[in-house]
């Protein structure tokens, strides 16, 4: 791995995501801070939007000396080149106003005001908008894959390239999302600040179950580029990926469910254990360097213009332990065992979701809704089981759980809205309070079917796959 | 017949495994919270 770029292009890459999908987080926090009248969140937010608007500057300079090699490359089309240089160019004007803007705000003696902080979101949201349209244009430069036409004899065994480009943009959340959510992490443990504390762990809850929907696209991504196949694109290129992502897959696992643990216990004990804080700091940071990893490996997949003359690039599509894990999960013996696992884990999760959900929805009044919160870590283990499962299970025929199984897109599609939904169950002050005979809110409500339609759409996906 | 006998034993062992250290887990996150329950 060369993490230091040795060209304007991975530069260009690696520090233009910043502005943009890192820009989403420091605005989710700004939001939260502005919610919970958290000033510690709401300074913070002011420093990362100043330090944003100073990516304007290598954001802009590798852009314009990218723009240079792609303009001697036939295959890049100089519109497309110009359009992006132009709203690109737009976009860093809006974000370097957001980040002054906010540097003022943080200089001025006392409390910044209800406009000032309203007038800084309104920026922060414009140039996100901008900046998401700049990143579409950025994909048209070089991934000429996503406008590839199969012929009619293709068709048939052809997967939409529709999950390449969805795959790219994904994957972005984890890993610039780890950088800053640990930089928030950080920010609060240096602070002592729960709330931030708080908001961080959550974060960390919500990137680790993304890292779902971001292997399942990327296994359909790699259908989509192999067959029919793209000479450009190696098979052992793709494996050596794949072969990362899944320790990726561990990484924020362990990360996941160590930080939801810590949210659910400062529920009952009122404060955080500075140990179990630190164990998670330990996870995020370890996580977020295979993730690098994980990221750089799927970057040589199809940026030929960051390979360098060092880079010994694998070239056997049989060597790692995707494939290994492939044939050997194909073998009865092996499928039959963790498939009986999954199932375990599923009962466990509508069950746990079941209680929780019908105490929200009115039943069992007499029951304190802390009593029922006691049970959620029956759930959160019961995922990442199942996560742990599924994913060895799609690997004994991801070809027809990915792109032949039709409910096989929306099964992975509730698993993260359901399960960033029951977060909601354990930051909640006022479902907290809710004492036995006491009715929930409504916003309560509406969360509590949200989950339970998830995790029900979940199994009765899961239960279809064969037939549909 | 083995090969059945054969899964039957592995579905055993692995899921004794994963389920007991599951058990273990919650067990002693429950406990670890108990003396703060209300």
């Amino acid at each position: 791995m060369h993490l230091i770029p040795q060209s304007w292009s991975h530069l260009h890459i690696l520090v233009s995501v910043f502005p943009s999908v890192g820009l989403l987080f420091v605005l989710g926090f700004y939001i939260t801070g502005l919610v919970t009248k958290n000033e510690v969140i709401k300074r913070s937010c002011f420093v990362l939007f100043a330090i944003l608007a100073l990516l304007a500057i290598p954001t802009y300079l590798s852009g314009v000396r990218s723009m240079d090699v792609f303009s001697q490359d036939p295959k890049v089309t100089q519109s497309v080149l110009n359009a992006h240089y132009g709203w690109g160019l737009g976009a860093l004007a809006v974000l370097v106003i957001t980040g002054a803007y906010a540097l003022i705000e943080l200089w001025r003696t006392g409390k910044p005001s209800e406009q000032a902080l309203t007038v800084l979101l309104g920026l922060a949201a414009a140039t996100f908008i901008l900046m998401t349209v700049v990143d579409e244009m950025g994909w048209e430069i070089n991934h000429h894959e996503l406008q590839r036409v199969v012929t009619p004899a293709q068709l048939a065994t052809a997967t939409p390239q529709a999950w390449s480009h969805v795959h790219m943009i994904l994957n972005h959340f984890p890993t610039v999302g780890f950088v800053m959510a640990l930089t928030f992490y950080v920010i609060a443990l240096v602070a002592n600040n729960d709330g931030l504390k708080r908001a961080s762990l959550a974060t960390f809850v919500i990137l680790s179950i993304v890292g779902v929907p971001t292997y399942v696209t990327g296994a359909a991504a790699m259908w989509a580029l192999t067959v029919p196949p793209i000479p450009e694109i190696s098979k052992a290129v793709i494996n050596a990926h794949r072969d990362m992502a899944l320790w990726t897959l561990f990484g924020l696992g362990f990360t996941g469910v160590a930080a939801w643990i810590e949210v659910w216990r400062y529920r009952y004990i009122g404060r955080f254990s500075q140990t179990s804080l630190y164990l998670v700091l330990a996870f995020a940071i370890i996580t977020l360097g295979i993730m690098a990893e994980t990221g750089h490996r799927g970057g040589q997949i199809n940026h030929p213009e960051i390979h360098v003359a060092t880079d010994v690039l694998p070239t056997d599509p049989t060597a790692g332990i995707s494939p290994a894990l492939e044939l050997l999960i194909n073998n009865v013996i092996w499928f039959v065992p963790w498939q009986t696992v999954h199932f375990f884990g599923f009962t466990l999760i509508f069950a746990t979701v079941l209680i929780v959900v019908l105490r929200i929805l009115g039943f069992w009044k007499g029951v304190p809704f802390s009593a029922v919160h006691r049970l959620l870590p029956i759930g959160v283990l019961a995922v990442a089981m199942n996560v742990f499962t599924g994913m060895l299970m799609m690997l004994a025929d991801t070809y027809r759980y990915v792109v032949n199984d039709y409910t096989f897109a929306p099964k992975i599609a509730f698993i993260p809205i359901g399960a960033t939904a029951i977060l909601y169950f354990s930051l909640s002050d006022r479902l907290w309070k809710l004492k036995a005979g006491e009715d929930a809110p409504p916003l309560a409500k509406a969360v509590a079917i949200l989950v339970l339609v998830c995790w029900a759409g979940v199994i009765a996906c899961g239960r279809l796959l064969p037939y549909l | 017949m083995t090969n059945s006998v054969n899964i039957l034993l592995m579905v055993l062992a692995v899921n004794a495994c994963v389920l007991a250290a599951a058990f273990v887990a919650l067990y002693r996150l429950n406990k670890a919270v108990d003396q703060f329950d209300r």
